[in-house]
């Protein structure tokens, strides 16, 4: 499928992904940070590793480059409410619709609410977040 | 954690969390792949990211995040896996090298039913004290 700016994003427009939350995520994600909390790799209070909840709400950002250009793209805000944890090995069910297209201060901004659900149903994580298509001013790519 | 619910109050700050962006753990091949037509090169190619207006590659904006939720992880355990939530906002360019300090103070407390509601604001900053990220989370606490 070819992908497109994010700038040309629509409201309404849907991602969706389905991946499995997997030691090597789980490994890229503590090589990148130092976050070597043992509940990542090992035993924690919830039966065997968790993944850490960031990590699922980054992977909302994977998935719009799944229909969307992340070339140029910047992060700009996130705001994530966490519903339990996710033991390494689960499946993720992933979906994210673009809720607003706009120009604040000379700049595009969209936005996408996302939630990630569990392979049985269970909603893990809900998020918002902001991005700029590109940094520089106006729209278009 | 070290210390008990009953000891933390408005006002309490979480022990602070200092970090070196880290170009080799972002860029190579990790998070940020630069042989994957996905990843996006504002975060590994000079030119590019000069053309989008920044000196050099920036870091991806989840950087303060990941660090933000190693400092509530840390310090909360498992309630924060279960019923945690992190807002945050990106003000300034982060770029590889640079030192920054996440940093976390309870603003407000509240019991539940469940257990004690903490929200805090929270923020990274350079050693300077410029800001670059600004947020809040919450948690609901129960086993401290």
């Amino acid at each position: 499928m070819q992908r497109i700016f994010l700038g040309h994003a629509r409201v309404g427009d849907e991602v969706e992904m389905r991946y499995e939350m997997t030691s090597e995520l789980v490994d890229q994600y503590v090589r990148t940070t130092g976050d070597c909390n043992p509940w990542y790799t090992g035993h924690s209070p919830f039966g065997g590793p968790v993944a850490p909840p960031v990590l699922i709400c980054m992977q909302h950002s994977m998935m719009l480059s799944e229909k969307f250009l992340s070339r140029g793209r910047m992060l700009i805000s996130t705001d994530a409410s966490y519903s339990g944890p996710v033991l390494v090995g689960a499946t993720i069910i992933a979906k994210g619709r673009i809720v607003a297209n706009y120009i604040k201060r000379d700049r595009q901004y969209i936005d996408m609410e996302a939630e990630s659900w569990s392979g049985d149903g269970r909603l893990l994580i809900r998020d918002r977040r902001s991005y700029l298509p590109k940094y520089s001013k106006g729209r278009g790519e | 954690m070290r210390v008990t619910i009953e000891e933390i109050d408005i006002g309490f700050e979480l022990p602070p969390s200092s970090h070196v962006i880290d170009v080799h753990g972002m860029n190579k091949g990790e998070l940020v792949d630069s042989e994957n037509q996905k990843s996006n090169a504002i975060h590994f190619d000079e030119q590019f990211s000069r053309q989008q207006g920044f000196s050099s590659p920036v870091a991806t904006g989840m950087t303060s995040t990941f660090y933000a939720n190693q400092l509530l992880t840390d310090f909360f355990g498992e309630d924060w896996f279960s019923g945690g939530s992190l807002a945050t906002k990106y003000i300034l360019p982060m770029y590889f090298g640079e030192t920054i300090i996440c940093r976390a103070r309870v603003i407000g407390k509240e019991k539940e039913q469940a257990g004690c509601r903490l929200d805090m604001e929270l923020w990274a900053e350079k050693p300077d004290g410029q800001k670059n990220m600004v947020g809040s989370a919450s948690v609901l606490v129960r086993t401290i």
